[in-house]
């Protein structure tokens, strides 16, 4: 007798199988991704397709192994697929336990930039009654610290910050002083347009281990355009204070982002290849957002959506190019799809976290002492609306702030696995819903997924980089750019 | 019925194949260019698709094509989603169970 069995029986010609539970979205006629319940994905076409949802997949086929690798189907070798979905999920699902990991200090109001394009309802820069103070900002503290999250990053935002520079120093101090007993991994950041950044400020960074978030919007004339302020030299002093500050805290320690105006529009190769010059590793290609003076300046609606998604694609065909001749640089928000698209890891960034990240992924405590959902909400409230003002730091308990029914209803009705369309969306799992977005826009924090521009412009993107993954050459890129994020 | 910009055409679909739930998911798909009045008659599914006065030169046999391709899709997501109701179930007890979100 042989010691080995037949070959016939390791292969079995058309085995029962069993679907996994998964989702399909058209690329274009005849062509579909789909992906699994926790994010795997892969691409065929309609006859597979509808070959493998009727059971007529033949299991010695080569697309058979590849859909059950990928876990969309399982057969009597593979039942272990369910757990190891779960498993997946629950990874991706971890941050959510984590709760509120970014806290935003908007200590001032005051700015001394007049951006027609600024998303929030800045004040001129004498105007103190804008300023938080070390009592609202003691309460904000004691709140941002009763978050479970291990790490906790404060971020200054304005206005420009640095204007209040006295309380930024005083914050820093405190949560420090807090996190000697805490011990939570404590980050802080400033979002400065660095205009006035001095040695002080910067010697202060260095000691604290402060990062910088900057705003650079393209070359000298298109960045003075977009960023008025007296002298008209936002560019020359953006430019010194990112010189002065990486001298100061490192290449690592300052990051900036752009926003696309419409006289950004046809100068995408431009814009990118000001930020290859300074030095930067990525760009982040962002659209206007609709909310604040964006709105009230019409700078919002001078170009839409379709325009931008054009100017983007030629931005991320650029880079690509880029990349391609040997120089690593990556485009920020492809790069946090991809590492959706392609890790276990969620990389928490709020606009495309579903449950959605208000309150729960990121947290605003305004000059004033409100509280917001997101920094969009925030927004929305200086232009009067209050949908997204979930508590006070004077009266209300870190209970009351996020079982606030502001948050939670936006949070539940938003929610994309149930959201119509969504809910039968493959690119969900790599999405999320933006309930501040669609409230601003479409009346409500769902949206009318047909005609969202949320959901137009993700949708494009994620065809565009399934589209470029199908080529060797740029997959190899956007390869490495999932660990940069 | 006429078929032009600012008319309407029918599309049927047997309700013995296709279940109602399909057919409006994909009516919503397309809503962002068409409304879509739906109507059960007897074994039929009649879909009244309103084309836009200010749209010229519509396709009226690719908006046809387009939405029972949509209707089809719709269908095979049904039967994704009937069959794998139960290993969806396990999937996210399994995901859910360690979190420490429930309490004794």
């Amino acid at each position: 007798m042989s010691k080995f069995r037949p070959a016939s029986d390791f292969g079995q010609a058309n085995r029962t199988y069993r679907l996994l539970p998964f989702r399909f979205t058209a690329l274009e006629e005849n062509r579909y991704f789909l992906s699994n319940i926790a994010g795997g994905w892969t691409v065929l076409d309609r006859l597979p397709l509808e070959q493998l949802v009727r059971h007529q997949l033949s299991s010695t086929s080569q697309t058979y192994e590849d859909l059950k690798a990928k876990q969309f189907l399982f057969d009597g070798d593979s039942d272990v697929a369910l757990d190891l979905l779960g498993l997946q999920l629950r990874t991706k699902l971890r941050p959510i336990k984590d709760f509120t990991g970014l806290h935003i200090f908007v200590v001032t109001l005051r700015c001394e930039h007049s951006c027609p394009y600024c998303q929030v309802s800045r004040q001129s820069d004498d105007k103190t009654s804008f300023d938080m103070t070390e009592a609202i900002a003691r309460k904000a503290l004691d709140l941002a610290f009763r978050s479970p999250s291990p790490h906790i990053k404060i971020e200054f935002q304005g206005g420009e910050p640095l204007l209040n520079w006295p309380l930024i120093k005083f914050i820093v101090s405190e949560a420090l002083m807090i996190n000697q007993l805490q011990r939570r991994d404590l980050q802080f950041v400033i979002a400065t347009n660095l205009a006035l950044i001095t040695e002080e400020h910067l010697s202060f960074c260095h000691q604290h281990h402060i990062h910088i978030s900057t705003s650079l919007d393209g070359p000298s004339d298109l960045h003075n355009l977009n960023r008025p302020r007296a002298g008209r030299d936002s560019y020359e002093r953006a430019v010194e204070g990112i010189l002065h500050a990486r001298q100061r805290l490192g290449m690592d320690a300052v990051s900036a982002l752009m926003t696309t105006t419409s006289g950004s529009l046809n100068r995408v190769e431009e814009i990118i290849d000001e930020y290859v010059r300074l030095g930067f590793d990525g760009i982040f290609l962002r659209p206007l957002s609709p909310y604040g003076f964006a709105i009230k300046t019409k700078a919002y609606s001078k170009y839409n959506g379709a325009r931008w998604l054009e100017f983007y694609k030629a931005g991320l065909q650029y880079i690509l190019e880029i990349n391609k001749n040997g120089h690593k640089f990556v485009e920020q928000y492809a790069a946090t799809i991809l590492t959706k698209m392609l890790t276990p890891q969620n990389p928490g960034y709020v606009d495309l976290m579903s449950p959605s990240g208000i309150g729960i992924g990121a947290v605003v405590y305004n000059y004033d002492g409100r509280i917001f959902a997101s920094d969009e909400g925030r927004m929305l409230a200086e232009s009067g609306d209050d949908t997204f003002v979930i508590g006070n730091v004077h009266t209300s308990t870190y209970e009351d702030v996020f079982t606030s029914p502001n948050l939670l209803d936006a949070i539940e009705e938003s929610y994309a696995g149930s959201a119509p369309m969504c809910s039968d969306c493959a690119f969900e799992p790599h999405c999320g819903s933006d309930p501040v977005f669609h409230h601003a826009t479409q009346g409500d924090f769902v949206g009318h997924k047909p005609t969202s521009e949320f959901c137009n412009r993700n949708m494009e993107i994620f065809k565009v980089l399934v589209k470029h993954f199908s080529n060797k050459d740029d997959q190899a890129v956007l390869r490495s750019w999932v660990r940069t994020v | 019925m006429t078929e032009g910009p600012g008319s309407s055409i029918v599309v049927s679909f047997d309700s013995n194949v296709f279940s109602i739930s399909a057919v409006k998911r994909a009516a919503y798909r397309l809503s962002a260019k068409f409304a879509v009045e739906i109507q059960v008659i007897d074994s039929n599914i009649d879909c009244r698709i309103s084309l836009p006065p200010d749209i010229k030169d519509i396709d009226v046999e690719e908006v046809k094509r387009s939405f029972r391709v949509e209707v089809l899709d719709s269908d095979l997501r049904e039967m994704i989603s009937n069959e794998t109701a139960a290993e969806r179930t396990a999937i996210l007890a399994y995901a859910f169970s360690a979190t420490g979100i429930q309490k004794e």
